[in-house]
């Protein structure tokens, strides 16, 4: 059985990132980009104002108050190419262009106005006093965003200021969801005895989106070989396939054979890991396929564990190497004995200046009420067998 | 439950964010339907509907066309120009 670690490596090591597309920026958010950005030009494109106020020569305005001719005026927006002669003074607004000569501009609240055709600067300056530099945001064909991000609100920003319509990014990855079991039924019936409703389908669903790609629901399949096999066949249309199915290891084996029989080729079955360790990876020609055992617990650890970074990875996203992991005091005791990588579900506080965190209740794989009250995933690597109360424990945000 | 591979282009690839999208159907389903389906998602589709053209496996089929599973649907809004 592999550990987990080796498990992550396998899959991120076998999946690939889907082909590209060209979108308009306002289409874009939170796609990933496939293209590097080179800065065309400064931004911003030219020295300019920061402040509302009065462009001076620094040199000229050492000694205050010092009264000077206003020789002039600089809108934002305004195309002049003005030039300020020795001994003046101009009105500019904040983001107008400065004027050659200038080299400082004096804030309105530091000057008087004796008269309409002078102002008096009352504070001394220096040189480069309120003047934003051209290029000092993203200098000229320096790279401006890289290959391999997501674009949030702050690069469409980005983008804009350098005047992308359009960007090319990796489309949207589609991900197949299939429920297996006899026991599940969907939400909108009523509930027969015996019965279980399709919660795991639901919460992969949501999951899936939540990892910005596309889930198809495929519903459930009965423990019935032919309609198994034409719901799984229906999945491969996605880029990636999700079964998750039910407890007992007959069942999953029904999963396990009839994915071998329409040739997934099987990387690894079983991590060793708590819970979930029932995983299975495999491919099917460029898709991938993942089954996910049916304890609803099981089945969101191993999807956050190995899907998740999966999918990042098939989106073109490098955010799979980057998993957050926060250090924490742990508040009781925990012993372990079994050789696995445990993911226990935890609530994280700041107190008194530091991460606390204690377990959310009950870790029995089945209990999905306890992963609603946990705000955190506490880490126990393979071979810790004891943490003490106030050891510090690694923890991963939910 | 028929699975089907749409293709978009142009103004549709933009609004769907994407320039194909795998879709799961009830069988004898049609492309009316489908576009109705499209709308509930992307509401922007609306204003398409009455100008789409749509080809069904590379050949212009009308909105009662019947389809079937693997088939590859393309959704053609109109050609601008003069």
């Amino acid at each position: 059985m592999i550990n987990a670690l080796e498990a992550r490596d396998t899959i991120l090591s076998t999946v690939q990132p889907v082909n590209t597309v060209t979108l308009s920026l306002e289409r874009s958010l939170g796609y990933i980009l496939a293209e590097e950005i080179l800065a065309g030009e400064n931004i911003p494109p030219f020295d300019n104002s920061a402040m509302d106020g009065f462009a001076v020569s620094a040199q000229e305005v050492q000694h205050v108050p010092q009264i000077l001719p206003i020789a002039g005026e600089i809108a934002a927006g305004s195309p002049v190419n003005a030039r300020l002669g020795q001994g003046e003074a101009m009105r500019i607004m904040t983001g107008a262009k400065i004027p050659a000569g200038c080299d400082a501009v004096v804030q309105q609240e530091w000057t008087e106005l004796p008269d309409e055709q002078h102002v008096s600067i009352m504070k001394s300056v220096n040189s480069g006093h309120n003047i934003r530099l051209a290029g000092a945001d993203i200098r000229k064909d320096e790279r401006a965003l890289n290959k391999h991000q997501r674009l949030r609100p702050q690069e469409i920003g980005v983008l804009a200021s350098l005047g992308k319509r359009f960007v090319e990014v990796y489309r949207q990855v589609s991900v197949a969801i299939l429920s297996t079991g006899n026991e599940i039924v969907d939400i909108n019936v009523p509930l027969p005895e015996g019965k279980i409703r399709n919660s795991n389908a639901y919460t992969l669903s949501a999951l899936v989106k939540d990892t910005g790609c596309e889930p198809l629901m495929l519903g459930i399949a009965a423990d019935d070989p032919s309609d198994l096999k034409e719901k799984i066949v229906k999945g491969f249309s996605a880029d990636a396939l999700i079964t998750t199915g039910g407890v007992s290891v007959g069942k999953y084996d029904l999963v396990m054979e009839m994915l071998k029989e329409l040739g997934v080729e099987i990387k690894f079955w079983k991590v060793n890991i708590k819970p979930g360790m029932p995983m299975m990876f495999g491919v099917h020609g460029n898709k991938a396929v993942f089954g996910l055992p049916g304890n609803p617990v099981s089945s969101m650890v191993t999807f956050l564990q190995f899907v998740k970074p999966a999918l990042q990875r098939m989106m073109g996203s490098d955010e799979a190497k980057a998993t957050v992991k926060l250090p924490a005091q742990i508040e009781h005791e925990i012993t372990k004995s079994d050789g696995k990588r445990h993911f226990m579900r935890g609530i994280l506080e700041h107190r008194n200046g530091s991460l606390v965190v204690r377990s959310a209740g009950s870790q029995v794989s089945n209990i999905l009420s306890s992963l609603s009250k946990a705000n955190c995933l506490i880490i126990l690597p393979e071979e810790i067998t004891r943490v003490n109360e106030g050891d510090v424990v690694e923890v991963e945000l939910l | 439950m028929i699975s089907v591979k749409v293709k978009l282009f142009a103004a549709l690839r933009d609004l769907v964010g994407n320039d194909e999208k795998i879709m799961l159907l009830p069988n004898e389903c049609q492309p009316a339907t489908l576009i109705e389906v499209l709308i509930v998602e992307y509401p922007g589709m609306k204003e398409w509907k009455p100008h789409l053209r749509i080809a069904v496996n590379w050949e212009y089929v009308p909105l009662d066309h019947v389809l079937h599973d693997k088939d590859e649907i393309a959704l053609i809004p109109p050609v601008s120009g003069g």
